[in-house]
């Protein structure tokens, strides 16, 4: 038995440094055809069995067998003190290929053959690809596939990435394939996490899962959603080797409202290069050899705390002074022309101070981006935020940091890295002002639907010894607030006319989003022109960059240039009106006659998205004889409908977040007509998980309608779902409601 | 492609790198930098202020195999109108050609640091190819400031030059198009789509340089825009074609395509290098054919085979862009690409002993016929078997169509057919609209506010082969709630059951498929009458087509012919007082037809209508939107059942 592993370790230690050198053709396909003899003598007992069971015959195609294995050595790295890294990963799948629309997805493979990767401390740090693929044809005969026939469509000296056409696979055929990367580094690269995903859109038989680590490296790993656990053994030289599998896995349940982290069985690896030295406490690294099973979140949390004690004081030098002298200056203008803002409002003016010098200021050598383009941008949120914190800070205000997990990511009691928390920040004294950084438009105190309703860590950042750089810290808990359905609300206030023949409506409408309904349509709508002017007159600042360029002999030209971009960007934007007319209501407007944003909804203070529109429409009256059917149902605007493979839900549901859809129309019955049918237009659905309801009544010569469609939760349990359905059908129907106009009133 | 879940790297905990880290730490607030686009064709912002493009006909140095090379210089100067801003350029290049000197000027003073990058052009439908691209980003200053790039290319050999194309991505103000023709290189100019634009021709000699000098002035030259549905860019933009016929080159006369004979004899010659093994086909057609008798059948046997077996992926690289590759390479690797796919097709019917030939075709993408002989005038390979006396041609890239049915792209095109050393000129035989009949037959009830009944539905031609190709691109486990959604166009009231469907692998026969319909609150009910909208699909009603940006004829996919009849029982007690009467158009491209009929206590509705001609001239516009406008109002009149 110890003959056998010492082999085996000889083997490994040669095939890397093979691997190390095989950017050359030559070596490359050396090292190719180790790999695929290697890999091909695999003994797993599921690459073997090529029957397919009965009762997946009818599906498109089966995984009969998946294989992952994960090897990492490390040695020293010649001439230096350091450490190379040699590390390799490979998944092996068999599957059967039923259909054309599976042999498609098998028929061409696109890899990074060769890549020099960067490194502080080895010349040789490279990465490969190598692929192998078998075709097991109905009457049993085995074809190889020249995998070493790709084509190069990136072929530079330190990138090489390939194409392969996978040759002679047709439907009923099995395709065995293999893709192995290794790669040889310093140990200043990390080692990509690993995430094992028990499922796929086809089902998998078998799925096994081998990892073999030198004893340098630390291990830390997590079993989520019912994933089977790591058996963890140490060998004669105290490698530590992990296996897991599980049989079996259904393909992916349906993809509607679904938080993969929660629901499907994961299993998460971390491999880390294990360190010793005189600073390992200092950053926190892990013991080499030592396997880590379900860390608590306070060793992540320390994690984050080292991390920040490196860019907080680095920040201190180069950040801070400069900014907190910008939010200084502009504090100084604004209390110039008010009375001094009270303490309790500062952390909202500091914000909205750094959200304008981030997004919204403009230098004359900035490119001119003044179109919904700009609208998209999105802040470093770990700087922005740090630097909020430290601003605020040097106002006296402070401020814990709070680690955020996200509906769709792992909860704080689950996480196994930093990039599982995202930063916010909570004022500590009286009532809490949470801060994020998600955008252009982002409010002070907004949490963002996926952290909201939580309880998550934070950590107070007591007091930094700037001589060595330390942070004192005390870690606590909160509760993010949540936000419930009539926060975020879609209300849409419709007059409706009929034009001369009946067959065009004319809709006035007004168009109110509260809450989180309201970030898309504000990147889509809003034109910088109109933001930058109100959030620069609020903020206090006395002259605009236009009249700033205006005033110097140096940019005056760029006064102009803004003016002609501006009219640009407002002439645009009308297409991006009709877009999201379009979009609301399935129809395209045939004439857009008034488009205006009422509110921009920059501040909390004014936090709702408003804005009118008014245009014509047609397709929803019918002639009828002397008479008109009027889909009246139409005018709520297109609704969510759910596809037959829906319907059956075996999962439980997570939704954005609660909400509100809420229409109040007034339609003018022509003259002329009466009305039929107003009492199709009332519904009354109302369940635990959310409602529709719809009343409709006649006054004088006005039809007045109130809809109103509520998702209470964000989460459902499954059972739930039919109420959910009941919600959904309700709003389907409604949109398929007709009335008659009758001549002869 | 198979895709494994990868996210960022978690962490790194070595000592030097933090520090290093905290050393270089840039205080960046923004994630995301802003992205650059090249202006739309509308944009005047930025516009080519002046273009001058010089090709010159040279004799190569040295001993090359390609003896007679054209040099190609342009200059470009771009120019700001109204706001600084910065452009994407690019260049590009292939096997045959290269890109010797990049230039860029930024407002006067070269701009060395912009570095352009050179790399595989990834070209759509096309596995690999030699197509190379060089790109880099061009700032404009300011306003009223000039950028300007120039660029010196080598086209290697004259059979690759084939068009000089005026249009650009932006609008041009003026252009200056120059080609050099030394007397020892014979070429004809053949100017296309001049017609509406105002393009000055000067022809002078040049006693210096023994060459005429043809010079094409252009000014006010619009941006090139796509829109979609249109005829290829051959058919709108001005070009010229370059047919280069021979040089009397240092070692004598080098031919290029002097005439078609060339062409073709210049293709004989690739396909003479292909190296079919005619012992492996045969063996496979023997297999193919195993108890198939009738030489039509076999014929169609060898035909749908390869249509089924065999993938279309495309690689153009070099002279693999023109010479198919063997047979048995394909049948082994079972992809190929169009010639491949053609070659293969004809190697298994000569093994079966069928007179089949190699086709070269021009499809109706492309504007020109062999009556230019250049390698512009053809993109496609098929094959074609002769049958007692009669041509019928094969494509097998068009996976899902029928024996002798032919694809809009190719039907009437002309063909060039290998005949031993000579060829045959012919044109694909033109198939009618009803060679692609979709029919639908409803025979329906009223029950309740639903219409319930049985619905069958054909599909022919292109039209069946659109929709196998979406049928086989859904795996087949999703393919009962795919067909249900597509048939009900997603509609959850119209529900389907008893879904059948003839045999999906059958591309000779026409696709049927029935099912029973429950169409839920089809009627409305208002007092004593009944409502109902009797067409389901409305098909054409949103096809009304934008005028007032539209620049280009619409082109349809393939002629279009969509029949539906409906018997609609009328329920006890109930009459309909009158039918709208019926729609007639009858114009030379289209027609629609729709009637209203009662029989007894039937209520007949009758639905033809016939895309003949898939061109519809810009000039129909007009006629077509107010004839899609009656369609429209013909669809929402609505069949009021009235109590007796």
């Amino acid at each position: 038995m110890k003959f056998t592993r010492y082999l085996a370790l000889i083997a490994f230690t040669c095939c890397f440094l093979s691997a190390a050198n095989a950017q050359n053709d030559n070596d490359y396909k050396k090292r190719a055809a180790e790999v695929r003899q290697e890999v091909w003598g695999w003994n797993i007992p599921a690459f073997k069995n090529r029957t397919v069971p009965e009762a997946f015959r009818s599906e498109s195609g089966i995984i009969l067998a998946r294989h992952h294995e994960i090897k990492a050595a490390s040695r020293n790295n010649e001439g230096t003190a350091h450490k190379n890294v040699y590390y390799s990963n490979t998944v092996r799948e068999l599957v059967k290929i039923n259909d054309k629309a599976t042999l498609e997805e098998y028929s061409e493979f696109g890899f990074q053959k060769f890549k020099k990767l960067n490194s502080v401390f080895s010349k040789k740090a490279n990465s490969i690809t190598i692929l192998g693929v078998r075709i097991y044809k109905a009457d049993g005969s085995i074809k190889e596939v020249n995998a070493d026939d790709a084509v190069l469509i990136k072929d530079e000296k330190n990138d090489k990435q390939g194409k392969l056409a996978i040759t002679d696979l047709q439907v009923g055929d099995m395709i065995d394939y293999f893709i192995r990367e290794e790669e040889e580094k310093d140990y200043s690269h990390p080692i990509d996490p690993e995430l094992f995903l028990f499922g796929d859109d086809k089902p998998i038989l078998h799925y096994s899962i081998h990892c073999e680590f030198g004893k340098k490296y630390a291990l830390e790993y997590r079993a989520m959603n019912g994933a089977p656990e790591f058996k963890v053994k140490k060998d004669s030289q105290e490698d530590n080797i992990l296996d897991a599998e599980m049989e079996n896995i259904p393909s992916l349940p349906v993809s509607l409202w679904m938080s993969a982290y929660k629901q499907i069985p994961i299993l998460r690896l971390n491999l880390i290069v294990g360190y010793k030295g005189m600073f390992a406490g200092a950053i926190n690294s892990r013991n080499p050899g030592e396997v880590y099973r379900n860390q608590s979140t306070d060793e992540i949390i320390d994690d984050i705390r080292v991390e920040m004690q490196t860019s907080v004081t680095g920040m201190y030098y180069k950040g801070v002074p400069l900014y907190y002298k910008e939010v200084k200056s502009l504090l100084k203008q604004y209390n110039k022309k008010n009375d001094d803002i009270p303490k309790d409002s500062l952390p909202y003016y500091v914000y909205y101070a750094l959200r304008y010098l981030t997004f919204y200021r403009v230098g004359p050598k900035d490119p001119i981006i003044v179109g919904t383009d700009r609208n998209y941008q999105t802040p470093n949120n770990h700087n922005f935020l740090f630097l909020l914190n430290l601003i605020l800070r040097e106002f006296d205000i402070p401020c814990d940091i709070v680690l955020a997990t996200s509906l769709y990511g792992p909860d704080s009691k689950q996480v196994m890295s930093r990039n599982d928390f995202e930063f916010m920040l909570k004022t500590q004294e009286g009532k809490p002002v949470f801060m994020s950084a998600e955008g252009v438009f982002t409010n002070c105190n907004y949490i963002s639907s996926e952290y909201e309703g939580q309880r998550v860590p934070v950590i107070y950042i007591k007091s930094i010894r700037m001589m060595t750089g330390r942070l004192i810290t005390e870690n606590s808990e909160v509760d993010l607030p949540k936000t419930k359905a009539l926060q975020n609300k879609h209300l849409e206030i419709l007059k409706v006319g009929f034009g001369n023949d009946l067959q065009q409506m004319n809709i006035d409408r007004k168009t109110v989003l509260t809450g989180h309904m309201r970030s898309g349509e504000q990147k889509s709508l809003l034109l910088f022109e109109d933001y930058y002017d109100e959030e620069r007159k609020a903020l206090g600042v006395k002259e605009s960059f236009m009249e700033e360029f205006a005033d110097s002999r140096r940019n005056r030209s760029l006064s102009d240039e803004y003016k002609a971009a501006f009219a640009k960007a407002r002439e645009e934007s009308k297409q991006q009106f009709v877009n999201e007319i379009k979009d609301q209501f399935d129809n395209e407007p045939k004439d857009l006659k008034l488009f205006r944003v009422d509110n921009m909804g920059l501040r909390h203070t004014n936090p709702d998205f408003i804005y009118t529109t008014q245009f014509a429409i047609d397709g929803w009256i019918k002639k009828a004889g002397n008479n008109y059917i009027f889909e009246i149902g139409k005018l709520i605007g297109s609704q969510l409908e759910l596809k037959p493979d829906q319907r059956n839900r075996k999962v439980d549901v997570y939704m954005p977040f609660p909400r509100t859809y809420e229409y109040t129309i007034e339609v003018d019955i022509p003259a002329g007509y009466k009305v039929e049918g107003l009492d199709k237009l009332v519904q009354n659905k109302s369940n635990g998980s959310g409602s529709f309801v719809a009343t409709a009544q006649q006054t004088g010569n006005t039809i007045h309608i109130k809809v109103s469609k509520i998702y209470n939760n964000t989460i459902e349990p499954v059972s739930h779902w039919p109420k959910l359905v009941e919600i959904i059908d309700a709003a389907n129907d409604y949109l398929a409601q007709k009335i008659l106009l009758k001549k002869g009133a | 492609m198979p895709s494994y879940p990868h996210y960022q790297p978690m962490r790194n905990l070595i000592v030097c790198t933090l520090l290093i880290s905290q050393l270089n730490f840039p205080l960046t607030l923004l994630a995301n930098p802003f992205p650059s686009h090249l202006p739309s064709w509308d944009d005047s912002n930025i516009v080519i202020k002046n273009k001058t493009e010089q090709y010159e006909f040279v004799l190569a140095r040295g001993t090359n195999e390609d003896p007679v090379q054209v040099k190609e210089q342009s200059k470009t100067t771009y120019y700001c109108n109204s706001f600084r801003t910065a452009i994407p350029v690019v260049e590009f290049y292939d096997d045959k050609s290269t890109i010797d000197e990049v230039k860029i000027y930024v407002d006067g003073s070269k701009a060395k640091d912009i570095k352009p990058k050179y790399e595989y052009y990834s070209v759509e439908n096309i596995f690999y190819s030699d197509a190379h691209v060089c790109y880099f980003q061009l700032p404009l200053e300011k306003k009223g400031t000039e950028s300007e790039v120039q660029i010196e290319k080598t086209i290697n050999d004259p059979r690759y030059f084939t068009t000089i194309f005026f249009s650009e991505a932006l609008k041009v103000e003026n252009k200056q198009v120059t080609i050099v023709v030394p007397r020892w290189m014979h070429l004809e100019l053949k100017e296309m789509n001049f017609a509406t634009f105002k393009i000055q021709k000067q022809l002078v000699y040049d006693s210096r340089r023994d060459a005429d000098i043809y010079t094409y002035t252009i000014r006010q030259l619009p941006a090139r825009r796509n829109e979609a549905q249109s005829p290829g860019p051959s058919y709108i933009y001005p070009h010229l074609m370059v047919l280069s016929k021979y040089a009397d080159g240092r070692d004598g006369r080098i031919t290029y395509f002097n005439k078609l004979d060339d062409q073709y004899a210049w293709y004989k010659r690739l396909v003479a290098q292909i190296g079919n093994d005619a012992t492996v086909i045969k063996g496979r057609a023997l297999e193919i054919t195993r108890g198939i008798n009738g030489d039509m059948e076999k014929v169609k046997a060898i035909y749908n085979w390869v249509q089924d077996n065999i993938r279309y992926l495309a690689f153009e690289d070099g002279i693999a862009g023109f010479k198919p590759e063997s047979a048995q390479d394909v049948l082994k690797k079972k992809y190929g690409d169009c010639k491949g796919m053609a070659n293969l097709t004809k190697e298994l019917l000569v093994t079966s002993g069928f007179d089949a030939r190699l086709c070269w075709i021009g499809t109706n993408h492309i504007a020109y016929d062999y009556s230019t002989p250049c390698l512009a005038v053809d993109n496609h390979m098929i094959c074609a078997v002769k049958l007692k006396d009669q041509f019928y041609f094969l494509d097998a890239t068009e996976t899902y169509i029928g024996f002798n049915q032919y694809a809009e792209r190719i039907q009437g095109r002309q063909v060039l057919i290998e005949n031993g050393n000579t060829y045959l000129l012919e044109k694909i035989p033109g198939r009618p609209y009803t060679q692609n009949t979709e029919y639908e037959k409803r025979i329906l009830k009223i029950e309740g506010a639903s219409l319930v009944g049985k619905i069958e539905q054909k599909w022919l031609g292109e039209s069946k082969e659109w929709l196998l190709e979406g049928i086989h691109s859904v795996k087949k486990d999703k393919l009962p709630d795919a067909l249900t959604n597509y048939l009900s166009e997603n509609n959850a009231r119209y529900i389907i059951n008893n879904l059948t469907y003839s045999d999906l692998n059958n591309r000779n026969n026409d696709l049927t498929i029935k099912y029973d319909l429950q169409y839920k609150d089809a009627l409305s009910d208002f007092g004593n009458d009944l409502y109902l909208e009797m067409d389901f699909r409305k098909e054409m009603e949103e096809y009304e087509i934008k005028t007032k940006d539209r620049q280009q004829d619409w082109v349809f996919g393939y002629k279009h012919h969509l029949i539906h009849e409906t018997e609609l029982t009328i329920p006890a007690g109930y009459k309909i007082a009158e039918t709208p009467p019926p729609l007639k158009v009858d114009q030379q491209d289209y027609s629609f037809s729709i009637t209203y009929k009662i029989l007894g206590d039937i209520l007949l509705y009758n639905k033809e209508l016939i895309i003949k001609n898939t061109r519809l001239p810009k000039a129909a516009f007009e006629k077509w939107n107010k004839d899609i406008q009656q369609l429209k109002k013909f669809y929402s009149e609505q069949i009021i059942f009235t109590k007796k």
